[in-house]
């Protein structure tokens, strides 16, 4: 009975071994002629295609019809338009897009392989075919659309500013915060920034924190939103504290002096700052502190560098180091101060320049 | 015939029967983990190589990483190894890094070669932060490069690969950290690859994720990158690549779909600083302290309640120099199975523990009766088919027919792992490299795996007799020279 089974058993084995090997086999010869089918397609119509891309030649002579035509064309356009930096007329460029390589992206959206859907994505980004924008909206709703593919749709139609967005993304809302800060900074800019503040309230607490990290990348500026991060640096939330004095800070700008002192007065005396969990709020107002330097930020700086928190210490000393007469204060704290830890960072960071960190 | 010769060889059929019904396990559970790693490669199979890990490239909010690396007596490949990481074609495309190599009171030339080839100046007066209380050995200069302000070596008393990594830790200024081996060589993708999984999928917290590890020997290397990725033509090396292949591609994607990995190999890692901090680092005693830190972290993971997972990805590559000499690999097995006995003996207490769900009932009793204990039973299984033979010649064709099983099985998961290779790498593409894999993966119950077996049931042995290990120290001959 035992030798039966384990005779069966080496039997399906062997199948199974002998199977993946040729399927391996035929793998490998199908990878070496469609590389080769590729690259001598490529040579021989390579000085076609960069009289084209360069002297905006005809494309004529090299129209993609088979799928490794495809291949080879999109490394080659999409190295193209990384290097190009300047503006310049791209009309043929997009004639060739629109006529040859959105249908063949319609297609492979319609794939039954997630990785040919997804490929289809990423190369409608890298080349911006916002003529792809009904099939991405019909892609969402249906059955095949993975979470992955949503993202890289809601990424998509933000780029092509698709006003709908909102009420298109509903329930899912809450992507990972690195795709909705890079989402937020697609969809607020310069001129719309004002109606994102109006609207802050309203936004989920997720979709706020997103709309300060895309302020500070993108250095937006405007009175309504300097006044909302003032506002915000007094909100009952701590993440909402930290993130508006990050910006702040980054902004590096105060409208009113006074009114941060008073803050930084009450936040003091109240024993918040007492807690542990206030740590990262004690170190963007000492960053604050070192970007818009006035002298009477200084006492709270040099209470700060004797902070039981490591990370509030540093970033005192570095601020501190960024005012003109920062080196002697820090010679000064690191002989004076009756903190010994305040004493060790700041003789750390007289040497230290805060621009090479 | 006499009572005495029946009794053994009752002995030995019941004896035979239980190694049969391991081995039936055994098998079943490695087709399980294959077919889950097969089902997720299969999903990426075809997808783009680059494209998915542009906007993360260009992006300000990709979480900024600290690259930590330990490095004793690395002379031959430590500039190699800073190079891949940090200079000209071969620069990481990571949008923000610091590199930090720390020199663990190496006895060669390493520290010397660094400060030289990379101008690096001492940072006076460095406040040296112990972290939640993590102790290392005492550090004797922080040096900062004057050409690339990004790159640290860090000179200390000898500790421990532990203690090194443990100092990087302490200095790190990052949310995440990277800890690499000082001859271990990365694409320049590897990080952005690597970190994709916390980046882009917040579902959960990820406490860690690990990356491939091929072999590097035999490759076509320049300036610190590989170029051209070759199969190596010495037996020993080749075996190692498919059992790397094996490992990484097969067993540690199928648990880590699970949640179930409690590896992440010391040559190339990512952990949240923030985490490891709390769990008070890598533990300094210890040999295998890749593995310990993932184990611990699963067990706060579940005590704390972080609902956090560890990762595994397939194709962040990074190449490492394997042993070509028994005597280094020998040494090399024998530091593991002993770093695997110490971790699963520190945490005993989660094994068949309901408090840690999968990781008590399922990771915990794999790695100790299957990791731990399979060579032991490898081993009797061997000595048991030689005894049947000798006793009774009707065994030999029953005998026979469970070697011919365990050649074709193991070969089958050994091909297994290339066909997912395939898939998700394609490193090796020529047809020659495929029939030689081939070839080797039938050979190997033959020598390979016996040697192992063997050197393993030894290193068990003298776990009881608790002989201790430092750093294993190899010759290297450099992968970038």
């Amino acid at each position: 009975m035992t030798f039966v089974l384990v005779f069966l058993l080496t039997a399906v084995s062997l199948a199974l071994l002998a199977t993946i090997y040729f399927y391996l086999l035929i793998r490998k010869w199908v990878n070496i002629r469609e590389r080769n089918k590729r690259k001598k397609w490529y040579d021989e119509h390579s000085r076609a295609i960069d009289a084209f891309l360069f002297a905006g030649g005809s494309a004529d002579s090299f129209v993609p019809r088979k799928k490794h035509h495809f291949e080879a064309l999109e490394n080659t356009f999409g190295d193209f338009l990384s290097n190009v930096r300047v503006e310049g007329d791209f009309s043929h460029f997009n004639d060739v897009m629109e006529r040859y390589f959105v249908p063949w992206y319609r297609e492979q959206l319609r794939s039954r392989s997630w990785s040919e859907r997804m490929n289809a994505l990423y190369f409608i980004h890298r080349f911006r075919l916002a003529s792809m924008q009904p099939e991405l909206i019909r892609h969402l709703s249906g059955k095949s659309c993975s979470e992955e593919e949503k993202h890289e749709i809601f990424l998509l139609l933000a780029d092509f500013g698709y006003e709908g967005l909102p009420d298109l993304m509903g329930d899912s809302r809450e992507l990972p915060t690195f795709l909705l800060n890079e989402l937020m900074c697609r969809i607020v800019s310069q001129d719309k920034i004002d109606e994102y503040v109006e609207r802050f309230e309203d936004l989920s607490a997720p979709w706020q924190i997103a709309l300060l990290e895309a302020v500070r990348e993108l250095h937006l500026r405007t009175d309504k939103l300097q006044e909302l991060l003032e506002r915000l640096v007094s909100s009952d939330r701590p993440e909402l504290r930290v993130k508006a004095l990050k910006t702040l800070a980054a902004l590096g700008h105060l409208s009113s002096i006074e009114a941060f002192l008073n803050w930084l007065e009450t936040s003091k005396k109240s024993g918040e700052w007492d807690r542990p969990r206030s740590a990262g709020e004690k170190l963007m107002a000492a960053r604050l502190m070192g970007s818009i330097r006035r002298e009477r930020f200084l006492p709270y700086l040099q209470e700060l560098i004797g902070d039981s928190a490591y990370g509030v210490r540093a970033e005192a000393a570095r601020s501190l180091r960024q005012y003109s007469q920062g080196k002697r204060m820090l010679s000064e704290l690191s002989v004076n101060h009756p903190d010994a830890y305040a004493r060790s960072i700041a003789q750390e960071w007289i040497e230290r320049n805060p621009d090479h960190e | 015939m006499n009572e005495p010769t029946e009794i053994i060889r009752s002995i030995f059929l019941i004896v035979n029967k239980l190694i049969f019904v391991y081995f039936i396990l055994l098998c079943g559970f490695y087709l399980f983990l294959f077919l889950l790693s097969y089902s997720r490669l299969k999903r990426e199979w075809g997808l783009h190589k680059i494209e998915p890990y542009k906007r993360m490239k260009s992006s300000s909010f990709t979480p900024p990483l600290s690259i930590i690396v330990p490095a004793y007596n690395e002379e031959a490949g430590v500039i190699g190894t800073i190079l891949s990481l940090i200079t000209g074609s071969g620069r990481l495309d990571y949008p923000e890094y610091e590199v930090i190599v720390v020199n663990d009171g190496s006895k060669d030339e390493t520290l010397a070669r660094v400060i030289e080839r990379f101008k690096m100046a001492p940072v006076r007066n460095k406040v040296h932060l112990k972290r939640n209380g993590i102790e290392t050995k005492p550090i004797k200069e922080v040096y900062q490069s004057e050409i690339y302000p990004y790159l640290y070596i860090v000179d200390k008393a000898n500790g421990g690969k532990a203690d090194a990594l443990n100092v990087g830790i302490n200095l790190a200024k990052y949310p995440y950290f990277a800890s690499i081996d000082g001859d271990t060589v990365l694409e320049p993708d590897s990080f952005l690859k690597i970190m994709k999984p916390i980046v882009e999928h917040a579902d959960d917290e990820i406490l860690a994720v690990g990356g491939n590890v091929l072999i590097a020997n035999g490759n076509r290397s320049a300036k610190g990158q590989v170029q051209e990725a070759k199969l190596s033509r010495k037996p020993i090396v080749m075996m190692q690549s498919i059992e790397y292949m094996r490992a990484f591609l097969m067993g540690r994607i199928g648990l880590s779909s699970q949640n179930l990995l409690l590896v992440i190999s010391g040559a190339f890692g990512v952990f949240r600083t923030q985490r490891v901090i709390q769990a008070g680092g890598y533990k300094a005693d210890t040999i295998g302290e890749d593995m310990e830190l993932v184990v611990r972290l699963h067990r706060l993971n579940r005590e704390l309640k972080w609902g956090a997972r560890i990762e595994y990805v397939a194709d962040p590559i990074c190449y490492t120099e394997a042993p070509e000499a028994l005597k280094y690999l020998y040494r090399q097995r024998t530091r593991w199975h002993r770093g695997l006995f110490e971790s699963l003996w520190t945490h005993r207490r989660m094994m068949m523990n309901p408090k840690y769900g999968a990781i008590g009932f399922v990771a915990m009793p794999f790695y100790f009766f299957v990791e731990f204990l399979g060579p032991l039973v490898e081993f009797f299984g061997y000595a048991t088919f030689v005894v049947d033979l000798l006793l009774d010649r009707v065994f030999l064709q029953y005998a026979g027919m469970l070697f011919a099983l365990m050649v074709i099985y193991g070969s089958f998961l050994s091909m297994g792992a290339v066909l997912l290779e395939e898939w998700r790498l394609s490193k090796y593409q020529k047809i020659s490299d495929l029939n030689r894999l081939m070839l080797f993966a039938l050979s190997e119950a033959f020598w390979y795996r016996p040697l192992m077996t063997v050197w393993r049931v030894v290193a068990t042995i003298s776990i009881l007799f608790r002989r201790r290990q430092g750093w294993g120290e190899m010759k290297r001959k450099g992968i970038s020279a």
